[in-house]
């Protein structure tokens, strides 16, 4: 028969950071992983190089003829509050040797990093488009469709530093969205170019849904990325 | 908070080959879905085969960095992916108890304050107590089935035996239990 005061065991609580320290610890190896993985693959690369260069050929002829040319959506996104005001992130990165793909990312929750409601929980991009396969991808829990039109124009918006593989490399920008302790959603309109199912341009302009003030403009390539904020933009780090 | 990432695109909806960084964050999802699901039933667990409430998060820890490393992209059902983590937190006190035992370090002597404002309350104390004196193997069968509450079929998983073997050794396990507990044994 079942011993019923083993339910009065209890275990001590986690402690305070428990989660983060995981989170800490995953990245650190993964990152560990990922060295010795590009190790290895430079190695293997050159060797397989001239293997597959004509596999790769047919393959990218194949894939061109099924994969769209273009991707334009709306999206309306929820935000979360940083220091009671609604606030996003607006990232991009170009290739380097720390960083192996050229990305442009959307944060519309950044303060979902820090403890909310008592829960400790992820950041997430609600829009990526990286310089890979595929390399589209939104969050279709937080952010809808939209049928409003939010013009891909810099107009309202201040000039940022032009970024390019030599010159900085990397962009990021935190905007805050209204005054106000209320999370409004955030629009944001993109509009991909893809070549063998590879983004090879990208235009994205980000948007209170509220107020229609224009927040963010920015215009990416792999290799140069050109932006606008709003004044209430500030570069982060 | 986010589930997935999904391609924009594709009009059959297929999962996106996602760049690493974006994958990662579709897996980090699901593992903290999971942790949300199963911490607490891990947490004592732990307890339960340590009995050491100051080792519990490291080892924890241990098992979860583990488990993050190797999760499979996909399980049958709910059982087959608790008896995959409950296995590998289970390995990992294993490895912790060997470890102590080759270190006799079986009495811990540093008082950590932080932690006794959070530690165990006496009645885990006692219970912990009594466990401790069980072997491991009977002390793992009886935490499965009588604190984490699974069936004899998730918890032969786990520790990758028989269901009969889970039988006789919880039977025997429960006696010795009550023993421990200051019970009179039975006849």
């Amino acid at each position: 028969m079942r011993e019923r005061r083993l339910d009065r065991l209890a275990a001590p609580p986690a402690r305070p950071g428990f989660r983060e320290e995981l989170w800490e610890r995953v990245e650190a190896a993964e990152r560990a992983a990922t060295r010795r993985w590009r190790r290895l693959s430079v190695a293997l690369a050159v060797v397989a190089a001239f293997a597959v260069a004509g596999a790769t050929a047919l393959a990218a002829t194949l894939v061109s003829s099924k994969s769209p040319s273009a991707i334009d959506k709306t999206l309306s996104c929820t935000t979360s509050l940083q220091g009671q005001r609604p606030v996003i992130w607006v990232q991009a990165n170009l290739k380097s040797r720390l960083v192996p793909v050229s990305s442009v990312d959307v944060l519309t929750n950044p303060a979902a990093n820090s403890v909310v409601a008592g829960q400790q929980t992820q950041q997430s991009q609600q829009l990526a488009v990286a310089a890979a396969k595929d390399g589209i991808g939104i969050d279709d829990v937080t952010c809808v469709p939209s049928t409003r039109r939010v013009p891909l124009a810099r107009s309202g918006l201040h000039a940022a530093p032009t970024i390019t593989t030599t010159f900085i490399g990397s962009l990021w920008q935190s905007c805050v969205l209204a005054n106000r302790p209320r999370a409004d959603r955030a629009l944001l309109h993109v509009h991909v170019t893809l070549s063998g199912g590879i983004p090879t341009n990208a235009e994205l302009a980000v948007r209170n849904e509220v107020t229609n003030a224009p927040v963010a403009y920015v215009v990416w390539t792999p290799t140069r990325v050109v932006s606008y904020f709003a004044a209430t933009c500030k570069p982060v780090g | 908070m986010v589930e997935a990432v999904v391609a924009l695109s594709a009009p059959d909806r297929r999962r996106l080959e996602l760049p690493q960084h974006v994958e990662a964050l579709s897996t980090r999802r699901r593992f903290e879905n999971m942790l949300d699901r199963h911490e607490s039933g891990l947490r004592r667990l732990a307890f339960g085969m340590l009995g050491d409430a100051h080792r519990v998060d490291d080892v924890l820890q241990d098992a979860l960095l583990r488990a993050y490393l190797k999760l499979p992209t996909r399980f049958e059902n709910e059982r087959a992916e608790a008896a995959w983590l409950y296995r590998i937190v289970h390995r990992t006190c294993l490895n912790e108890l060997r470890t102590r035992r080759r270190r006799r370090e079986d009495e811990l002597v540093v008082d950590d304050p932080r932690l006794a404002s959070r530690g165990p309350d006496v009645a885990s104390l006692v219970l912990a107590e009594a466990l401790a004196t069980l072997p491991e193997r009977a002390r793992a069968v009886v935490l499965l089935v009588d604190v984490v509450g699974f069936d004899y079929e998730t918890a032969a998983a786990v520790l990758r035996i028989r269901r009969g073997t889970v039988a006789s050794r919880l039977n025997a396990a429960r006696t010795s239990l009550r023993v421990a507990l200051g019970d009179e044994p039975d006849a």
